[in-house]
């Protein structure tokens, strides 16, 4: 993750620690990490607004911690885990666009093409309804792998899991999507 | 459909100048977060102590307004009773004793009847 990063790590986290510098510091990791986040929140989630807000309450959260915020990890990684703890959390309470073992095949993808804010085809959609349909651990790591080509060892950082159970994890979650690709077919 | 067609498609879409606007609002919504939990403070702690005197101050009113009351009422109930009770008595004991309006002045008089 650091590679992509383009804010000096050792000069932001300075600038948090500096009351008076604080905000400015945080402008520029909202401004870096604001997209990258919300593309993460919004691969789990489907929706734009429940997106939205998760990004919402990920920044609020970070700033209403930014006490507890050494420098001892990434600034990346740090966004990331309470953007991920955020998201669980929100699927964990069934909101959103969630899946099921009685949802119909299809239904998702049906909804997604309804959504002002998704202009995929037919495929798109049924591809995004085979990752929805992962377990939510399981769609956090192929979500973080697939699309954002995360590194299993900055991911076992975030997620707190080993990287073979991660490896494991990300094959699983291949296997099932093109298992439920073909089966539409 | 292949698992590896999909890598490179970005089929969501966000509100035009999304992330730009959503920079600013945030960096907005930091310090007005700070001044309502101030707020919210002061709100909740002010009507709170409000709240309880005028609790006090209504449990007070409602014990001197029945407390009057009640009093009062005991008061009228008390000499209605007793005036009752006199002219009954009196009555009474025009109507039983044999006594005549001559003893009767005298009694009330105090002078002697001979």
């Amino acid at each position: 993750m650091s590679d992509k990063s383009s804010i000096n790590e050792q000069e932001i986290t300075a600038m948090l620690a500096d009351e008076k510098r604080r905000e400015a510091a945080f402008s520029a990791i909202i401004k870096q990490y604001s997209e990258p986040l919300y593309w993460h929140i919004r691969r789990m989630v489907l929706s734009h607004d429940d997106a939205n807000d998760l990004l919402q309450n990920t920044f609020l959260k970070a700033w209403s911690n930014i006490d507890k915020f050494r420098g001892e990890s990434q600034i990346s990684t740090w966004l990331y885990r309470i953007a991920v703890n955020e998201t669980l959390t929100f699927l964990g309470k069934n909101k959103g666009e969630t899946v099921s073992l009685d949802t119909p095949e299809g239904e998702i993808a049906n909804r997604l093409e309804s959504d002002t804010y998704f202009c995929g085809d037919r495929a798109d959609a049924l591809f995004n309804e085979a990752i929805s349909r992962l377990p939510h651990k399981q769609r956090l790591v192929f979500t973080m792998k697939y699309f954002q080509e995360m590194k299993y060892e900055d991911m076992s950082q975030i997620l707190d899991t080993s990287v073979g159970a991660l490896k494991a994890s990300y094959h699983l979650a291949v296997k099932k999507i093109e298992k439920f690709l073909e089966e539409q077919d | 459909m292949k698992i590896e067609d999909f890598k490179n498609r970005q089929p969501f879409t966000v509100p035009e100048n999304y992330f730009e606007q959503f920079n600013d609002n945030i960096m907005n919504m930091l310090p007005k977060a700070a001044v309502t939990e101030q707020k919210k403070h002061r709100t909740i702690a002010l009507p709170r102590i409000t709240r309880y005197i005028s609790y006090a101050a209504m449990l007070a009113v409602v014990f001197i307004i029945g407390h009057a009351l009640y009093t009062k009422h005991d008061t009228s109930n008390q000499a209605t009773a007793e005036e009752h009770y006199e002219g009954e008595y009196i009555d009474e004991m025009l109507n039983n004793y044999p006594i005549d309006d001559y003893t009767f002045y005298c009694y009330l008089t105090g002078s002697d009847i001979n």
